[in-house]
């Protein structure tokens, strides 16, 4: 197991114990990544995590990951061993396979508004990702948060799926925990409309605290150390 | 109910009538809406459909779907008569409450496959609406379709789900059933080389026969007059009401 290190171009595959595990292929910093990660640590799943250079690809990664994407989640116990792609399947893929601590509701209904729920996070992220790598302003980012504190206060629970975090809060998570950077790029405008968010503010410290999140936090300072370095050579193994 | 003609800025609400049944707020070309119809087809889920002029909104349709989206399924039913969108989420919805016909797999692998299969459809819609709406060559569709011939060919059934259609014959079939369109623009260009799409050439016949795809179905004529007038800026919505 690559330990934390980002396996790049030359590198060896990893030698995994064939003990049928899922191996979830990953990057450190990847939001997308972090998800699979909580699905799986929430679900109290067993997996081995193989980290990934993503500028400089490893040769093997097309045997694991046919796409070259990660997450990918290899299911080394399966039939010809097939990986799974895409955030968000893999966390449904998780949560309909491994009966413990169900993330997403039983209803149908409810179902479906946690999905179009998390979909609404996606003009949040293009608008994070427009400051963050093309030195964009945050105009379109506190509108699209806000839907959030909106939807947070009409359902009148502490977390998105009731009494302890689910599939909404973990999917969403990932965007959170990179907000906070902004108190080192606009420190004003972020502590201004952060306290707008009188019912996602209280959210945030307790998704902070959680086990399940704390499992593979990352502090403001070294998603904003990493941050700096995406453009030109991103430093991968701050954390390694 | 409008019958087919598209509501526009104006219309008044529709008077439909108040039994429970969901309403499909919709437009008739429109390939993301298709893949609703589809789903309540197959599952054969009553429901309204009321279609709506997509550059003219109606002033109501923000009552309906909040996002002034389409596909909209309104479920007016439900206890505060909630809208859906987003055409998977809603034929996800459709599959988990209707028991009949199900259109996805019950196995959460085999379920995953069919949803990433889809989701990497997003290749050949991407291209798609380059080559038509932008002009591009096409250099992008073709490759993209390969990996559904080569699924198809490696699933080893007629249809992507096996015996009968199912989620991933009708997720991706508004597309083929577009493909006049792509040939509309790249006309001398154009080659849907049937050696090179052997299956799916099949499966592309089999769709066009089936009494759901039938259900919704416009000729391969109509789609390019529909094209035709939408690139003029003059979007004949009403070409079928």
């Amino acid at each position: 197991m690559s330990a934390g290190k980002h396996l790049a171009k030359g590198s060896t595959k990893p030698a995994l114990p064939d003990d049928g595990v899922p191996r979830l292929y990953s990057m450190r910093f990847c939001p997308y990544a972090q998800r699979a990660h909580l699905a799986l640590k929430a679900k109290k799943v067993p997996h081995h995590s193989v980290y990934i250079n993503l500028t400089e690809k490893p040769e093997w990664l097309v045997e694991v990951s046919p796409l070259l994407k990660v997450p990918a989640l290899h299911l080394v116990a399966e039939k010809d061993q097939p990986s799974l792609i895409e955030s968000l399947i893999i966390a449904e893929y998780l949560d309909e396979k491994y009966a413990h601590n169900p993330l997403l509701p039983k209803d149908p209904l409810q179902r479906a508004q946690d999905k179009i729920l998390v979909e609404r996070i996606n003009v949040a992220f293009s608008a994070f990702w427009h400051i963050v790598m093309e030195d964009g302003n945050a105009v379109n980012l506190w509108p699209a948060i806000y839907t959030f504190e909106t939807e947070l206060a009409k359902r009148g629970t502490s977390y998105f799926s009731g009494d302890k975090p689910g599939y909404v809060d973990y999917m969403i998570w990932p965007l959170f925990e990179r907000l906070s950077i902004l108190q080192f790029r606009m420190k004003e405008e972020y502590n201004l409309n952060m306290q707008r968010y009188v019912k996602l503010s209280p959210w945030i410290d307790l998704m902070t605290k959680d086990e399940v999140v704390q499992s593979h936090f990352v502090s403001p300072e070294h998603h904003w150390e990493y941050f700096r370095t995406i453009k030109t050579n991103p430093n991968y193994d701050i954390l390694a | 109910m409008s019958a087919g003609k598209h509501l526009a800025k104006g219309s008044p609400k529709p008077a439909l009538p108040d039994d429970g049944v969901p309403r499909l707020y919709t437009m008739r070309f429109c390939p993301y809406a298709e893949r609703a119809h589809l789903a309540l087809n197959a599952k054969k889920v009553p429901h309204h459909s009321v279609y709506i002029n997509l550059t003219e909104k109606p002033e109501w349709l923000v009552e309906v779907s909040p996002l002034l989206k389409v596909p909209a399924l309104h479920l007016v039913a439900e206890k505060d008569q909630p809208s859906l969108i987003e055409s998977l989420i809603i034929v996800e919805y459709l599959d988990e409450k209707y028991p009949q016909n199900p259109l996805l797999p019950k196995d959460p692998l085999q379920r995953a496959q069919d949803k990433i299969l889809v989701e990497r459809f997003t290749a050949v819609t991407s291209a798609f609406f380059k080559t038509v709406l932008q002009g591009d060559k096409a250099d992008d569709l073709w490759p993209a379709i390969d990996i559904f011939e080569t699924e198809l060919a490696k699933r080893g059934t007629p249809y992507f789900s096996g015996d009968k259609p199912g989620y991933v014959d009708y997720m991706i079939w508004p597309w083929f059933e577009r493909l006049s369109v792509v040939q509309f623009k790249l006309k001398e260009d154009y080659n849907f080389d049937k050696q090179r799409y052997a299956k799916l050439s099949a499966w592309i016949e089999l769709l066009t026969k089936d009494e759901v795809a039938q259900s919704f179905f416009a000729t391969p004529e109509q789609h390019v007059e529909y094209f035709r007038s939408r690139l003029a800026g003059t979007t004949n919505y009403d070409l079928l009401a």
